[in-house]
């Protein structure tokens, strides 16, 4: 019997883990590029200025990295424990760009970091710069392979599912590596990363003018950082505006949650602002919003490229639309069931060892392989994700998303003119970059994983088929002490990371 | 920290499919009939009792 106690608490400690694991991550990957440029400036310059900024900064980075290791190792415990189904089905297939990435970017990042770190005058000032970047690349060619695992998720490609074993096999690595959807999650979770480092670094540099300490340091930490984010800010839109267009073909209802679109349209125009009804449900005809301003043609142009395009809304795409031939998820349900029912037959055949009875049942199994996990589905309603979640978080995102170039921008040109210290509103809002970064980046996982609800795998494994056959008991347990170490974790990482900031770049 | 992590893990997160059967043959067998009994109808009439 299917328990959803154990399976929303499942699903809390995962997110939970997630959201902590991707506090570190980004500051990861978008400060070792910073470092990376700060040495390559020091290389270039022979100025000591730009080796005290980079020692610095590497000494936050460090204490940053070592947190997001351990909060990854925590990550994957679950797999095995909350996830067995999940694990068992998918390893095959998840598990190959998670090896590639221990296997060859760990491993750079592990050798080349304690170079990076421990290195300073005991290898040439050539080779330490080397390892600077290497740590940049692998640390990012990590979050490629992760984000590509991610990609199959969204999009799976590339596997056949394979009876005997109840698992999905890897046909194609090709297609699971060059996904579309996994190389456009991997630039926009990169790039927003990065720009999220170049707030930081404003964020730590205002402060410092603040205090009036480190003066130099910190106004060519801005000036290096706002240029950084500014170049990166502009990947973060091209992407993100990539993103939106994989999901209009791969994942549409995560796009129609995205804008609270439940009556598909023609010329469908952007929600820019809006207040939801929030007694709206899928096929009641009620109006979605309270309160809603639109950028007209922008939603069909993004989703399709042409601004007259027709854009499925929640219920076209729940209760099907036949003049625009799209297939309700009652239908879906019907083959999904056909599916899983065809598996069962497959089974007893092979027990009863009847081949011709194999065969007729893999062939109708393979007919509706594609919708698999709707056969799990109790109601076409349940396909829908959580619309004011996804959709708040959205706008909270790109709003968010839209300031920090315009922050990065004020910032730069203060900065180059050195008129930066006068600034006190400008540096005390500086001091909530940090906080508003992350917030940003971690709506946009929000959105990411809640708008494909109720899926771990789209269309083929809901979440709670992909849980183990645990007790809702022992799930709550192990959340709890998640909740302590990770809770913990993080306060010994902020108050580490407060004493580095409070010392400076005079080491003791 | 890594002790603490080796700990939680042998005693709090243990691989359950590994540790509950020996071989592949038996962890497949397990997963297909989880994902056999699942269906909505099955699942329909265990909530009803």
């Amino acid at each position: 019997m299917m328990d959803l106690t154990a399976v929303n608490w499942a699903r809390a400690q995962f997110a939970l883990t997630a959201m902590v694991h991707w506090i570190f991550v980004p500051l990861t990957l978008g400060l070792s590029f910073l470092l990376a440029f700060f040495e390559t400036f020091y290389y270039k310059t022979g100025n000591p200025e730009w080796k005290k900024i980079t020692r610095f900064w590497m000494r936050l980075f460090a204490v940053n990295f070592a947190a997001g290791l351990a909060t990854g190792l925590i990550l994957e415990f679950q797999f095995g424990t909350n996830w067995s189904n999940y694990s068992w089905m998918v390893g095959d297939i998840f598990g190959a760009p998670l090896a590639i990435e221990i296997l060859l970017a760990f491993f750079i990042e592990a050798t080349f970091f304690a170079v990076m770190f421990f290195g300073w005058d005991r290898v040439s000032k050539k080779f330490h710069l080397f390892s600077t970047w290497m740590v940049a690349i692998g640390a990012n060619l990590s979050a490629l392979w992760i984000l590509v695992a991610n990609g199959w998720m969204q999009h799976p490609v590339g596997m056949i599912f394979n009876p005997d074993l109840g698992r999905f096999e890897m046909q194609d690595i090709k297609a699971v590596i060059t996904s579309s959807v996994g190389i456009t999650h991997f630039m926009h979770a990169t790039s927003s990363s990065f720009l999220f480092a170049s707030l930081f670094v404003l964020s730590v540099s205002s402060w410092f003018l603040l205090k009036k300490r480190h003066l130099q340091l910190a106004r060519k930490s801005i000036i290096v950082a706002a240029v950084f984010g500014l170049v990166f800010s502009g990947l973060v839109i091209l992407s993100g505006d990539q993103a939106g267009y994989d999901s209009a073909r791969f994942q549409p209802i995560k796009l129609a949650a995205m804008e609270a679109l439940y009556t598909g349209r023609e010329s469908a125009g952007l929600v820019a602002l809006g207040i939801l009804n929030h007694a709206k449900k899928p096929g009641d005809g009620q109006p979605a919003f309270s309160f809603g301003i639109r950028i007209p043609y922008m939603l069909s142009f993004l989703a399709n490229r042409d601004i007259k395009s027709f854009v499925p809304g929640i219920d076209d795409l729940v209760y099907g639309n036949p003049e625009r031939e799209i297939e309700g998820v009652n239908d879906k349900m019907k083959k999904g069931r056909a599916a899983i029912e065809s598996l069962a037959r497959y089974r007893a055949a092979k027990k009863n060892k009847d081949p011709a009875a194999v065969q007729e049942h893999l062939r109708a199994f393979r007919a509706n392989q594609n919708n698999f996990g709707f056969g799990y589905l109790e109601s076409p309603e349940q396909a829908v994700p959580h619309v004011p979640t996804v959709f708040y978080s959205f706008r909270i995102m790109v709003i968010l998303g839209g300031l920090f170039p315009l922050v990065c921008l004020v910032y730069l040109c203060l900065a180059v003119k050195d008129r930066l210290p006068q600034q006190k509103w400008l540096l005390r809002f500086g001091l909530w970059l940090v906080p508003l970064g992350y917030l940003a980046s971690q709506l946009g996982w929000v959105v990411t994983e809640m708008g494909r609800q109720p899926w771990a795998i789209q269309n083929i494994l809901p979440v709670h088929v992909a849980q183990s056959d645990l007790g809702a008991a022992a799930v709550q347990t192990t959340f709890f002490i998640f909740l302590v170490l990770l809770g913990t974790l993080v306060a010994a990482d902020v108050c580490i990371m407060l004493k580095q900031i409070k010392i400076g770049p005079e080491e003791k | 920290l890594a002790i603490l992590f080796f700990v939680l893990r042998l005693i709090f997160f243990p691989n359950l499919l590994e540790i509950r059967f020996d071989n592949d043959v038996e962890r497949g067998n397990h997963v297909m009939e989880r994902l056999l009994l699942q269906t909505s109808s099955e699942r329909s009439q265990d909530c009803s009792e």
